[in-house]
Formats: C-alpha cells, sequence, structure tokens
C-alpha cells in the first residue's frame, strides 16, 4: 500500500509531506482505511492545531481524508508519528 | 442604534454589519448571541457542571507522558511548590506571566475576562513539534529535537497561545483567511509585547522574533516568524511582509499563518512610531472591537476608530492615527479616510 501523508498549519506553519510504501497486515490495513471512512466532527476553537491529509492507494483504489487535532483516529496517529521518526 | 433587547432578534449576519459600522452595542450583541448558543448548548449537555460565578484564573499544569493525550496527569497547581521536571516549571511560571500581563495591563481577569483556570499539558505526544489553543486549554510538544525543542518553555509560545484564547473570548475571529490572518496577528502582536516585558527588553533591544528559542541547530533559521522582517526567519518562511505578495492559496485554511506578516509587519513600524505600550493598549482595545468575520481593511479602520477614542481620553500619544496610517500604508493597507 502507498501513502502520502500532508502536515500544515501547527503554530510553525511550516507544511511537512511524507511518502512511501508499506506492506502491512491485512487486518491492520483494513482498520487504516477504515479509519479513513469515519466522518468525523470539527472542533471549531482549534488553533494552531496541524491538519492531516492522510491518503491511501492499493493500486486499485485511492483512499483520501482529512484530519485535525481532535478528530485524528489513534492508529493514523500512531502511523503518523513512526512514518515521521523514520524519516529522520 | 440599536438597544441590546432589540439586538437578541437581530440575525447575526446583520449585527455583523452594523458591528462593521462601528455600533458597539451590536458587536456585544453579536458575540452574546453566539455566546448565549454555546452557554445553552453547554448547560444542556452539562447542567451540574456551569459556574456562573467569577473564577481566579488558577494555573492546572498536566503531564502527558509523551502521550497524544491531554489532562493525563496533574503535576502542579496554583500555589504548588516547583517540580523537578522544568517543563512543567517553565509552563507553570510563564503562563502565569501572560495572565499577570492582561491583568495588570488591561484588568483582563484570565483568558475569557472571567478568570478562567489556564490549562497547559505539557510533553504531548512523541517528537510532535507543535502547540496549540483547542478552545478551553493549551497543549504543548516537546518538539523532536532535530528541528525542534520544548514548545512549552518558550514566553512567545505560551504568550501566543494563551492570546487565542482570548481572541476567542473578546473578538472569535474565525480561523480562515483574513479573519484568521488577524487572528494569528493577534497572537504574535502579545507573543512580542509579553516576550519583551519578560525580558525586560525595550523595542530596540527586541529581536522581535517569534519562537527563536524553540528552534534548534540543526533548524535552517533563527526563528519561526519575524515581525520586523517577515519572510526572512527561516528558510521555509513565506510570510509576505506587504499585500502585493498577499498569498491567494487554500493552504494552512488560506495562509492565516503566512498573511498575518503583513499587519504584523505594520505593528512592527508603529511600534517605532509611538511606542509598543501605546500599540499595546490600541490593539488590544481594538481586538474588543472586532468581531467574527472582520478583514484587513476592518482592522485598520477600527485601529483607527479606537486610537481617536484613546487619544481623546488622553491614554495614547497624539501621533497614533497618523503612526497607524503610515504603517498600515507601508504594508499596502492605506486607510481609506471617512
Ligand atoms: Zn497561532
Ligand atoms: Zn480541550
Amino acid at each position: 500500500m502507498k501513502y502520502q501523508i500532508n502536515i500544515e498549519g501547527g503554530f510553525t506553519g511550516i507544511p511537512k509531506q511524507f511518502e512511501g510504501e508499506l506492506k502491512l497486515d491485512k487486518e491492520v490495513e483494513k482498520n487504516m482505511l477504515e479509519a479513513l471512512s469515519v466522518t468525523h466532527e470539527d472542533h471549531s476553537h482549534l488553533r494552531d492545531g496541524f491538519t492531516y491529509t492522510v491518503k491511501f492507494s492499493d493500486g486499485k483504489e485511492v483512499y483520501e481524508s482529512q484530519f485535525n487535532e481532535s478528530n485524528l483516529p489513534e492508529n493514523l496517529r500512531r502511523f503518523i508519528t513512526d512514518v515521521q521518526k523514520k524519516s529522520h | 442604534m440599536c438597544t441590546h433587547a432589540q439586538c437578541y432578534i437581530v440575525p447575526p449576519y446583520l449585527l455583523e454589519k452594523l458591528a462593521k459600522h462601528g455600533n458597539n452595542s451590536c458587536k456585544r450583541a453579536l458575540n452574546d448571541t453566539g455566546r448565549i448558543a454555546e452557554r445553552r448548548r453547554n448547560s444542556l449537555n452539562n447542567l451540574l457542571l456551569r459556574k456562573p460565578e467569577e473564577g481566579k484564573g488558577e494555573r492546572f499544569i498536566y503531564d502527558s507522558k509523551n502521550q497524544f493525550e491531554q489532562r493525563l496527569e496533574l503535576v502542579r497547581k496554583e500555589g504548588q511548590e516547583a517540580v523537578a521536571d522544568s517543563s512543567v516549571n517553565k509552563a507553570y511560571e510563564t503562563s502565569g506571566f501572560v495572565r499577570d500581563y492582561f491583568k495588570d495591563t488591561f484588568g483582563l481577569n484570565s483568558i475569557d475576562g472571567n478568570g478562567l483556570d489556564i490549562i497547559s499539558n505539557v510533553h504531548y505526544g512523541e517528537g510532535y513539534n507543535n502547540a496549540y489553543w483547542d478552545g478551553d486549554e493549551m497543549t504543548y510538544g516537546d518538539g523532536d529535537g532535530k528541528e525542534f525543542t520544548d514548545f512549552a518553555s518558550a514566553i512567545d509560545v505560551v504568550a501566543h497561545e494563551l492570546t487565542h484564547g482570548v481572541t476567542q473570548f473578546l473578538a472569535n475571529l474565525e480561523y480562515q483567511s483574513q479573519p484568521g490572518a488577524l487572528n494569528e496577528h493577534f497572537s504574535d502582536v502579545f507573543g512580542t509585547i509579553i516576550k519583551q516585558k519578560y525580558l525586560k527588553q525595550d523595542i530596540s533591544e527586541a529581536d522581535w522574533l517569534i519562537g527563536d528559542s524553540v528552534v534548534t541547530e540543526g533548524f535552517p533559521g533563527l526563528a519561526i516568524r519575524s515581525m520586523k522582517a517577515p519572510g526572512t526567519a527561516n528558510d521555509f518562511d513565506t510570510q509576505p511582509d506587504h499585500m502585493d505578495n498577499y498569498y491567494n492559496g487554500s493552504g494552512d485554511n488560506q495562509g492565516v499563518h503566512i498573511n498575518s506578516g503583513i499587519p504584523n509587519k505594520a505593528f512592527y513600524l508603529c511600534c517605532l512610531e509611538i511606542g509598543i505600550d501605546d500599540c499595546a493598549l490600541i490593539w488590544f482595545e481594538t481586538l474588543k472591537s472586532l468581531w467574527r468575520t472582520a478583514d484587513f481593511n476592518d482592522m485598520v479602520e477600527t485601529l483607527i476608530r479606537t486610537a481617536e477614542e484613546l487619544i481623546s481620553e488622553n491614554k495614547v500619544s497624539e501621533k497614533a492615527i497618523e503612526a497607524i496610517g503610515n504603517s498600515f500604508s507601508q504594508v499596502g493597507l492605506t486607510p481609506i479616510v471617512a
């Protein structure tokens, strides 16, 4: 599965982009794609929170969704944190 | 004119229009309408938690223990002794300094003017390069150590975030496009003012940088933003310092952290003319008169109207109106003289 993560906004206002490919356990992959499809509420008073645009593609379909600090699902948060750590 | 009672039945868009034309009671009613609706929602949701009496603006510092969770463990509250963790003590000390600045300078009782408790979360997440305000509390990451370091330890970052709270309660500027850039602007304005007070600097000694102490040696730049020279703080800094270079893209909520460079530069120029304390008072009183959808031109108009009032009360320099006009003209926002 290919991924593309765009992080923008935040106190620094410096956008970051991460791209790559990863092999995931079928169940984990399914959960991640599900997390992308859930509709979420906006936290209107968030200031300086990051905006996360997460895109996955499995060769056939492209899944994309946008989140903020208050509605980023736990498994995507973990995934993004790992990707950022690896990029160092 | 519009009396208080009448205002409640005027639709919000009309109140916005009236507020735009300087009717302060309408502007208040506009804020009230939103607040009343919100209060009604809150009290329905949480009938028992409503506390009508004024709070004491007490500090509460929580440790997120590198998890992405707020209010995980309370580690220091108002009046308690320092703890071993220096991030906790810094957040405690700086948030107190910011609270006291607003109280002593403008008589504002904490973030909401009603003694709201000041809640900070430190060590949020893992290598988290950010600090944010979420409507009722502040949250700080440690930084990844590669480009950024502890956000909770920087006076200008803490003042910036806490001011987002003040702005929410005074003007509730929406967080996109020009009103959003003004929201960011006010946070940088009080971020820089309070940093100068904290460091006991005068404007000639100050560096006018925002976030210089949260960037590491490995970061390609001196700071996150510069009010004196927007666009020069680091290699990624795309802030314009003039309307000619206004950012029209959709990123960053239509450039809230980008276009704030334009009023930021004007603020810096204005401080050179009439000093930072007069500017602080004019900007604070202006914030009280702004409304949710106010844009850059509304800001300039309101600054001038506010300065006129303050001059007539002998509270700021007589040169203030001219100084505001000059400063904003230099960034491409020439005031329209009525
Ligand atoms: Zn901000
Ligand atoms: Zn919160």
